[in-house]
């Protein structure tokens, strides 16, 4: 089940709350969640369901048996192995069999059948979730869940569960058995939640229709002008996108008395690749400093080695985002502007914002260029294209016909606007400047009303919907 | 005092809505209200074969969702209000860009083609001379014809570029229809265009074996014709694609479409604001079909004469092409044929009546609203026919809505017709089975053009039918 489709906000969410709210007790509560979250999970799909469930099963006693050894003994190692092991094996199978055997076959010109297995929705987020619980039991930062109804609620968490953040176990440990719900609590994650659908439905989804349209098309038609469109306009539509599904699931959660972390912080102000970096799905990037980065030795180590470290941690934040060879090479993309930045420039761009802004924003984009094509070929197309090898394109239709097949008008240019406005901190700083003022709060709230109304009418008229994090 | 004002609002909205649109529902099934129906047909996502584990509990989880999803879309308060004016607005929001985006497109088309006119005359200036004359040549008929016609692009919407192309006549009647181009990637249209014959080919090696025939129609629109780019010259025809198609298909099927290669024959024969065929184009497919069938079976009945016109005065037509592009500016006027039909059974997914329902329209006793779907309000949803034949055949069809208006017709010049919309194509079941026991004679794919050959949908349900 998506957010942003009228069944969730018309039957599932108010059902919830009124079923919630009804029971008094903090456990009744949490199996209420995870009750609803299941059957939020089995809405898409049924099936993976018996995934889920094995996985908390599995994972749950394998915590308990590496708390009830000694921390760090060989059997405590020994357990953890092969939780690691299984959890992966699952997420590997799952999600990257197809691709491990079009690289063999790649590489030894073998011809084994490639497997053609469904991607369950969600996989990489909850699998880390639950990794961060298993890993942080074995180092003892967190007490070992006893009660499997609370890890289940936990992991399969409906506002969290399919696009994240990834939220670990210790941020809301003590949460899940000691929370409270309030009223202002309650209205403030509504808020949030309405902020989110807004930024998805009527910013990303209105981006997206004008990439895919243009993107469907050959270079050579859309040319140097639809190449920019189509990228500036992807640009928009991933931050709105992602950042718009972490909003609803931060609000859901705060409705609930749950606090998850921010996962972006403005990231498009970044005046350095490393800093855009630490504003951008800040769940993923802290769980892969505090669960590889550090203990391959982080940056403590000789340069070679801090080399080497940062290729591993980019190559699987690349996989992470998908069983795809793009993936990996946006990954590597980023590594070597990374080290780059640290190495050589990064000490001269950051004297002068402007240009440290530009060059962010074109590795940003050219970045995307990578993550967004469907094969190695449409990255050169797409980059030929905007640095002007196919010209004003028109090969063999002309570019501004490109355009306008893909809801290129003035409804995408407003919204374009505002998506850049908004990805900078103005809504912020607007808010607390209204409400320095007495009606401040009166206009937020009205604003939050008169957002959502758009929202219900363009998700009745529109069936173009799909999260883009869902495939991770 | 703040957070309770907005809880209440935010909460009190989306709890009305939990229970206002099962309401509405209730009320329009029980004929206590009657919504206005935008044609939104929305079914099951999934359909798990019998060899799933639990499958039948499956398929039921799949049409409560459908069932759930259809209640909080379709019964909304004023769903077709809102749909049809927010989709007129942002025509009307995006009308200026769109206009100077088509300038500039015919623009950059004419610079492109006087400098492939100036390469091609150095080669050669007799073809041209050909061309210029093939061009200017006018019908012979006594036919009105088009003298001049114009399009302008109106939106891109599920795979399909909208245009309205406004055409006049050498007797001054003016005219303007909504027509579609398929806006797939070349290499997807081609990908599932070979899918789609082969799932059609599948099912004929088995119909061979049982010695059962097989025919194709498609059900063609303007694209499919030979001269579309003559009034859409920023797209492409797919008579090519249409051709190649059928030269995939197993040479033991026999196969046709619908003729619409003009901007009269389109207007002659399908809607103006919708993607169906109207009565006239019905009857000359129904000619088609069963003069193609009949070459090799002439027991079967000879065409029926076209029966009694009757236009329905005040039955104005939005169609579905006007209701997803948000283009109101041009309509139809709904028509049918009376055939006199004689005595049958019919069973369709309601009860139906056609002299009832002819009645109730001549009467002025139909919908009246904006998002009235006459072509699916006056022809029924058809999964059966008898008619006291005996001729001896019995025919399968593998259809789409296209069916709705010509079945009963078709079914006519048969003894018995099963028709399976693709909806409903699961059901079939094993295929050798179905034509053992209903003794089929004849299988009958027909389907819209976009749908049976390009997929556009990519929801062709043959593989559905079980051939082992």
């Amino acid at each position: 089940m998506l957010f942003s489709s009228l069944p969730f906000l018309f039957l599932f969410l108010p059902l919830f709350f009124v079923v919630y709210f009804a029971c008094k007790k903090r456990y009744a509560r949490n199996i209420v969640l995870l009750v609803f979250s299941l059957i939020f999970y089995a809405w898409g799909e049924p099936l993976y369901i018996f995934l889920m469930i094995f996985s908390i099963a599995f994972n749950y006693v394998f915590a308990l048996l590496i708390a009830r050894e000694e921390r760090g003994s060989a059997k405590a190692k020994a357990y953890m192995a092969v939780d690691v092991v299984v959890n992966l094996l699952l997420i590997g199978v799952f999600k990257y069999a197809g691709f491990f055997v079009e690289c063999v076959n790649a590489v030894t010109r073998l011809n084994i059948p490639v497997p053609q297995i469904a991607l369950p929705i969600g996989i990489s987020f909850y699998t880390f979730q639950i990794l961060s619980y298993v890993v942080d039991v074995y180092r003892g930062d967190v007490e070992v869940q006893k009660d499997i109804f609370m890890l289940g609620a936990y992991l399969s968490g409906f506002p969290q569960l399919i696009a994240g953040p990834i939220v670990r176990y210790q941020t809301i440990a003590e949460e899940l058995v000691d929370r409270q719900e309030t009223l202002d609590e309650f209205a403030d994650g509504m808020r949030r939640f309405i902020c989110g659908l807004a930024k998805k439905v009527l910013i990303a989804n209105t981006m997206a229709q004008v990439v895919d349209g243009i993107l469907s098309y050959s270079a050579a038609d859309y040319g140097i002008v639809g190449a920019w469109v189509a990228m500036l306009a992807y640009t928009m539509q991933i931050y709105y996108d992602f950042s718009g599904y972490s909003d609803m699931a931060i609000g859901l959660g705060r409705m609930m008395g749950f606090h998850y972390l921010e996962n972006f912080d403005y990231p498009y102000i970044a005046k350095t690749v490393n800093e855009f970096w630490r504003r951008w799905h800040i769940s993923l990037s802290t769980f892969f400093r505090d669960y590889l980065y550090i203990p391959l030795g982080g940056n403590r180590v000789s340069t070679p080695r801090w080399v080497l470290n940062m290729f591993i941690v980019w190559a699987c934040t690349g996989l992470w985002h998908g069983a795809s060879m793009n993936f990996v090479i946006w990954g590597i993309y980023y590594c070597v502007i990374l080290v780059l930045e640290r190495l050589v420039w990064g000490k001269y761009i950051s004297k002068v914002p402007a240009v440290g802004h530009i060059y962010t924003k074109l590795c940003v984009i050219f970045g995307w260029v990578i993550f967004r094509a469907e094969s190695l070929s449409m990255i050169g197309e797409i980059m030929r294209a905007m640095v002007g090898g196919y010209g004003l394109g028109g090969a063999e239709i002309p570019a501004s016909i490109v355009l306008q097949r893909s809801g290129f008008g003035m409804q995408f240019i407003i919204m374009f606007v505002v998506a850049v406005v908004l990805s900078a901190p103005v809504s912020k700083l607007l808010k607390k400047k209204l409400e320095g003022i007495g009606v401040g709060g009166i206009l937020t709230d009205a604003a939050a009303i008169a957002a959502l109304i758009p929202c219900v009418i363009e998700l009745a008229i529109g069936s173009y919907n799909p999260f883009i994090y869902f495939r991770f | 005092m703040r957070n309770k004002v907005f809880i209440t609002l935010t909460c009190g909205f989306l709890l009305i809505m939990m229970f206002i649109a099962p309401t509405i529902r209730l009320l329009d099934r029980v004929g206590i209200i009657s919504t206005e129906k935008m044609g939104n047909i929305i079914e099951p996502q999934k359909v798990y074969s019998e060899d799933v584990p639990l499958a039948k509990m499956l398929n039921g989880v799949e049409e409560l969702k459908a069932a759930i999803e259809d209640t909080y879309i379709n019964y909304l308060p004023f769903y077709a209000h809102v749909v049809t004016s927010v989709k007129n607005a942002k025509y009307n929001l995006n009308e200026p860009i769109n206009r100077l985006l088509s300038e500039l497109g015919q623009k950059a088309m004419t610079v492109s083609a006087d400098v492939v006119d100036k390469l091609e005359a150095q080669e050669t200036t007799s073809a041209i001379e050909e061309t210029t004359a093939a061009e200017t040549e006018q019908p012979k008929e006594d036919k009105p014809y088009i003298v001049k016609h114009s399009y302008k692009f109106i939106t891109n919407s599920g795979g399909t570029n909208f245009y309205v192309i406004d055409a006049e006549y050498n007797d001054g009647r003016k005219v303007s229809l909504i027509t579609l181009a398929l806006s797939t990637p070349p290499n997807l249209i081609d990908r599932r265009m070979k899918r789609s014959a082969e799932l059609v080919n599948n099912i004929t090696a088995v119909c061979k074996e049982h010695g059962v025939k097989v025919y194709f129609y498609a059900c063609s629109r303007l694209q499919d014709g030979e001269n579309f780019e003559q009034y859409i010259p920023v797209e492409k025809s797919l008579k090519p694609k249409v051709d190649e198609f059928f030269s995939l298909l197993d040479p033991y099927i026999k196969y046709g479409r619908l003729k619409v290669d003009t901007l009269e024959e389109s207007i002659e024969k399908l809607f103006l604001t919708d993607h169906h065929w109207n009565a006239y184009g019905m009857y000359e497919a129904y000619c088609d079909i069963i003069n193609m069938m009949r070459e090799d079976t002439p027991s079967i009945l000879e065409p029926r004469p076209l029966g009694t016109l009757y236009v329905v005065e005040g039955a104005d037509f939005y169609g579905t092409n006007a209701r997803i592009s948000g283009y109101y500016e041009c309509k139809d006027t709904f028509f049918f044929y009376d055939y006199n039909l004689p005595k049958h059974v019919l069973r369709a997914s309601y009860p139906y009546d056609f002299e009832q329902r002819k009645r109730l329209y001549l009467e002025g006793r139909f919908d009246r609203k904006l998002s009235a779907d006459h072509y699916v309000n006056f022809y029924p949803y058809t999964e059966y026919l008898k008619y006291d034949n005996t001729t001896g055949r019995n025919v399968l069809v593998l259809a789409d809505s296209y069916s709705r208006g010509i079945s009963e017709l078709l079914g006519s010049n048969f003894d018995e017709t099963y028709i399976y919309d693709y909806r409903r194509i699961h059901e079939i079941g094993n295929l050798r089975q179905y034509i053992a026991k209903h003794n089929i004679t004849d299988v009958l794919f027909m389907q819209y053009s976009l749908r049976g050959i390009f997929d556009n949908q990519n929801d062709n349900t043959l593989h559905l039918i079980d051939l082992n």
